[in-house]
Order: structure tokens, then sequence, then C-alpha cells
């Protein structure tokens, strides 16, 4: 029985082929989520919500598409320069509120500047209207 | 002796050959994932900043309508979070993190709401993304 080197190329050939059509290069990231609350009109905890916002150096109003930082509306890709400056400035502690109208992409987008600027605190909390 | 050299150099080109297409196919096996047909329908926030990783396990995918699959099963929030904690077992502190895929235009709010709901059941939670770079 001889060895049959051109089948086995054939099949490894095969096998190469399908893993290089079917294989994308580790695209995806990851990030984690700093701390959440959800706040629905006068309920969730309003003494804590007044002291965390008395608090935080930076307060962030995310909707479609923009960014209000204390009280700059920006385009969200503007964002990135503006959460370096005011880390510049030394604001360590960020307050999130979330717009019904802003979208995942919108929150990820932040989220992702504010840990690329490595702010000390990051709270994120929805609003409503 | 030349003609055994002339032999061993015969043979030299193929078996190289096969070397270097077998390295490459273990390089694919290695680095490769496989993905479900659920997780390729959803287009998750695009990132560009972030370190690239494969596609995390395990996986709950939240698709446009609000649908939720664990690892390409369908699922509810709270089978979703029941299932985490069964693996976690009693342990204080489960090490195992959820990972959270999302559409895009999801409404961040509700996605928020879920992210929550897992971490309050003491189940970490990281939000997949898509580089930028890799969207094509």
């Amino acid at each position: 029985m001889t060895f049959m080197l051109i089948p086995l190329v054939d099949v490894i050939f095969l096998l190469l082929t399908f893993f290089m059509l079917s294989s994308n290069l580790a695209p995806y990231s990851a990030l984690m989520l700093g701390s959440y609350q959800r706040e629905t009109g006068a309920s969730a905890q309003p003494a804590k919500t007044g002291a965390d916002e008395a608090q935080a150096d930076v307060i962030l109003t995310v909707s479609a598409g923009e960014v209000r930082a204390n009280g700059i509306n920006l385009p969200l890709k503007d964002f990135l320069d503006e959460a370096k400056r005011l880390k510049d400035d030394g604001a360590e502690r960020v307050v999130v509120f979330v717009r019904p109208s802003a979208t995942a992409q919108d929150i990820v987008s932040v989220l992702e500047a504010l840990k690329r600027t490595a702010f000390a605190s990051v709270t994120v909390r929805t609003r409503q209207g | 002796m030349q003609r055994l050299a002339r032999e061993r150099q015969k043979l030299d080109f193929p078996f190289a050959f096969i070397n270097i297409i077998l390295l490459l196919l273990f390089f694919f096996i290695v680095t490769g994932s496989i993905i479900g047909k659920n997780e390729t329908s959803v287009a998750p926030p695009l990132t560009s900043r972030l370190t690239t990783e494969r596609l995390p396990r395990p996986l709950l995918v939240i698709d446009k309508a609000g649908a939720l699959y664990l690892d390409e099963v369908p699922t509810s929030l709270a089978d979703a979070i029941a299932s985490m904690e069964r693996v976690g077992g009693d342990t204080p502190a489960p090490t195992l993190t959820l990972n959270v895929i999302a559409d895009r235009t999801f409404p961040a709010q509700r996605f928020l709401d879920i992210v929550e709901a897992i971490r309050q059941a003491g189940v970490p939670v990281r939000i997949v993304t898509l580089d930028a770079r890799a969207k094509g």
C-alpha cells in the first residue's frame, strides 16, 4: 500500500478553502457597562439621584445622534475630543442620561469615548421625556 | 550518495507545500469561531478604538424586534438569567460574563433595562460591538 499524496492535498485544500471563506478575522469588541439606574417619574431613589447629580463633574444627555455635555450640544462624532477636554480640565465623575430617542449605537459611542478617556466614575441613567 | 541527495531534493517541494497549507489550516481553525444565523442577522453598534476579539460566548442576541436568543436558542429574559445562574452555580461572584449583542437601532432605554435586569441577578455583562473597520 503506497502513500497517496495528491488526494490528501486535495482534502486539505478543500478544508482550507472552507475556513478561509467562512471566517472573519476577529471583528468584534466588548465593552463593560458601568453602573446604571432607571428613573421613572417621582420614584426611584430621588435623594440618591440628586446626590449623584450634585457630585457629578459632567452631566451628559444622550439623544439620537447627539450628546449634550454640560449644556452644549455636540454631534456624537465630536464627543471624543470634548471628553478628552473635560478630562484634561479635571473632570472625574460622569452621569449619563439617556433620552428615549437614543439608540444602542448612541449609548455605545458615548461609553466608548468615556472608556477611552478613562473617567473614574460613569453612571448611566434613563430619563423620561 | 549523489543519487540519494537528488531523491531527497525531489521530495522537498510537495512536503514543504503541505506544511504551509497545514499551517494555514491550523491558523483558520484556531482563530475561527462558528457564528449562528441569528447572530449575523443583527447589526451591532460600531466602535473603532476597542481591542478586537472573537465573538464571545455565552452570547445573548437582541434583534430589532426585541426578541432574545441565548446562544442561538430563543429565550425570554427570565430564562436567560436563570440559565446564567445555573451555570454560575452557588458561587457568590460568578466569573462567567454574559455577552449581549443588540441591533444598533434598538432603543437604548430598552437595551439598558435588559442589561440592568441581568446585572441585578449578579451576572456581569459585556456589550458586544462590531469593529467599524470590519463593517465592510
